[in-house]
């Protein structure tokens, strides 16, 4: 059997392919280079009918370097994460976004940097268990401002019967801004001061010397009083 | 071989209606289809023209993919009366498609629970047609029969001869995926798919192996009939704990038989699966109208492993073409984990004017100074959770399209589609 067509499908081939480039780079923390993340590269052009450009990915060797080959060209929008080590997503704290332009034909090489930040806790109890009274009741929702002037979610980790835990990656021993929103239920803080508004802004820190994964305790503790009038 | 009509004895010549010309890149799957089981041959090849010997026509014949059908895995018959299962159609301007170009080869079968369908894998050579861009690359399409092949979709941005196989970890995923991506044949590289075969991951950071195969064919990954990706032992993979934020697949290579082969059962080997959810679309039901004071938005979101485990979905709509400025916006945000759509105020600033959870009355304010919700929906499909919204918009001007998505490994950057909604 032949293989002459490779010869002829690549050489027919390689005028297409030109459309196309690479992006390589290096990931580090700290100085120290980042294995095992995964490096997302957004392609800043549009789709057809309303979708959204591809998105294509590289994960970090033990040096802390990716490749992603084959990419068309254009502009990039790139972000990095890895949950286990709690690297803090440069795409959300990044004061510049991370971008980088492919050329057709050509490999573009970006170095990129994250910090490590830690998992806040933030602790909702429910004495009078309104949470489980009513589903429609619970619509708290907490965000935290970032660097780069957008805010990040803290996401649900848990619920039992007397409250729910809800975390949030943030940079370490920092001081961030949370804002904290319930028009149905009334809250009170670790003081237990009570919140008025539906949008309160907290200024908290993460634990000292909590590191990567987690905190082991919360570091904002609300409390549920009741239903707002 | 020149074949197209049935062959009972791999390799040998038989004569064929219409003729096909250099079949060759054979894949096999046995596929149940709900009613019958058989084994399923498909193999790329040239129709010959008439008048002319293989390759010498003025168009030369398609490079297409061709399909056979056994019960017993000898004796194949022709799916499709011997006319290829999966083809392009002609260019009449060029030669695109001919003997000395390219056209679509490498078949690359799998049987998918999923779609309870036989999903082929092949890459596709076709300047200034397709998906992809520059027409060059590897897409899959799906059959129920074996021969009606549809759901056409971009898997890889480059490379030839692609190899994928399934694990079975989690339903069919994840994939794996061996392909050519250089110029000469000893040039291999393997990925491994998420939870869909649209988002891989090199190994390696896309090193190259400099794998001298069988005649120069592509790295072959070793199968069941089913192409359930086979261990060292020949056996399904079995690892207990999958997700180990920067392990790796190991593809093996087999010096003695030139075959790729997964790990041995027990290693940890796989990428951080757990990846963040991208946003798929953000489209006016208008498309492509896109101009009015009332409209309803579908926004979709897509999850890896499951659309419900997405826990936020925002859409914003902003007036500046960048997310620099948040100003003047009608940003909204969905939570999953109590049904419930928030509204920020027009400052764009994570600040929320109301909320109302599915079914129930609005708390707050269903409007800022940008827009006011009329009412809203959402459905989860496999991979997909989709918000649909009903805005009126209360300010003139041309709004741009943005949006992000949530779960618990993180948020998606916040991306536009290009599109802009005018009032």
């Amino acid at each position: 059997m032949t293989r002459m067509w490779i010869v002829f499908f690549a050489l027919a081939l390689s005028l297409p392919a030109q459309n196309t480039g690479t992006i390589a780079g290096t990931l580090n923390s700290g100085g120290s280079p980042v294995g095992g993340a995964f490096v997302t590269a957004y392609l800043q052009a549009s789709g057809t009918g309303g979708k959204f450009g591809p998105v294509f990915n590289g994960l970090t060797g033990a040096d802390g370097s990716f490749a992603m080959k084959g990419v068309p060209a254009g502009e990039y929008l790139l972000c990095a994460e890895k949950a286990s080590a709690a690297l803090l997503n440069p795409c959300q704290w990044s004061a510049t976004p991370n971008t980088v332009t492919v050329a057709a034909g050509a490999d573009a090489s970006v170095a990129l940097t994250a910090q490590t930040g830690v998992s806040m806790i933030v602790r909702v109890n429910d004495p009078n268990g309104l949470l489980a009274s009513s589903s429609g009741l619970d619509d708290i929702l907490i965000n935290a401002k970032t660097t780069s002037g957008l805010h990040v979610l803290a996401v649900p980790a848990s619920k039992d019967s007397s409250g729910k835990t809800m975390t949030v990656l943030v940079p370490q021993d920092a001081p961030i801004n949370l804002t904290v929103y319930s028009s149905k239920l009334s809250l009170t803080d670790d003081q237990g001061d009570s919140f008025t508004t539906p949008n309160v802004a907290v200024t908290v820190s993460a634990p000292t010397g909590a590191t990567a994964n987690s905190a082991s305790s919360a570091a904002l503790t609300l409390t549920i009083q009741g239903k707002k009038n | 071989m020149t074949t197209g009509g049935s062959v009972s004895n791999v390799g040998k010549a038989v004569t064929a209606n219409p003729t096909v010309c250099d079949i060759q890149d054979p894949g096999v799957v046995y596929f149940n289809n709900g009613v019958t089981s058989y084994y399923y041959l498909y193999a790329d090849g040239i129709t010959k023209e008439t008048g002319y010997a293989c390759g010498a026509g003025p168009y030369g014949g398609h490079a297409a993919i061709y399909g056979w059908y056994s019960s017993n895995g000898l004796s194949f018959t022709a799916l499709n009366s011997g006319n290829p299962v999966i083809q392009f159609p002609d260019d009449a301007d060029g030669c695109w498609s001919c003997y000395t170009g390219p056209g679509i080869n490498g078949p690359s079968p799998v049987v998918m629970a999923e779609c309870s369908c036989i999903r082929m894998y092949y890459w596709y050579g076709a300047p200034r047609e397709g998906l992809i861009s520059g027409g060059s690359g590897v897409e899959s399409q799906d059959s129920t029969n074996g021969t009606n092949f549809s759901n056409e979709r971009v898997i890889w941005a480059y490379g030839y001869w692609p190899q994928v196989k399934k694990t079975g970890l989690y339903g069919d995923y994840p994939l794996v995926m061996t392909i050519q991506d250089g110029a000469t044949s000893d040039e291999f590289v393997s990925a491994i798919s998420g939870f869909n075969d649209q988002t891989w991951a090199c190994e390696y950071s896309c090193a190259e192996f400099a794998a001298t195969s069988i005649n120069n064919y592509p790295a072959h990954l070793e199968s069941d009939p089913t192409g359930l990706l086979l261990d060292t032992t020949q056996s399904p993979i079995s690892i207990s704990s999958l997700i180990n934020s920067g392990e790796q697949l190991d593809l093996d290579w087999d010096n003695s038989t030139n075959l790729y082969r997964g790990p041995t059962t027990g290693l940890n080997l796989f990428p951080d699966l757990a990846d963040v959810p991208t946003i798929n679309e953000f489209v006016p039901s208008s498309y492509p109208n896109n101009t009015g004071v009332t409209q309803t938005f579908y926004i979709i979101g897509q999850d890896e492993f499951n659309g419900s485990a997405i826990t936020y979905l925002q859409p914003f709509l902003s007036n500046y073409s960048g997310m620099s400025n948040l100003t003047n916006s009608c940003h909204l945000l969905y939570d999953s984990s109590n049904n419930t759509l928030y509204l920020d105020n027009s400052a764009g600033d994570f600040s929320w004017v109301g909320s109302q959870p599915y079914g129930g009355s609005w708390s707050g304010s269903n409007s800022n100074s940008v827009c006011q919700v009329n009412s809203w929906s959402t459905s989860t499909s496999t991979y997909y959770l989709t918000l649909t919204v009903n805005l009126t918009f209360l300010e003139n001007s041309t709004w741009y399209e943005f949006a992000s998505a949530t779960n618990a490994a993180g948020s998606s950057a916040w991306v536009t589609n290009g599109l802009t909604w005018v009032y």
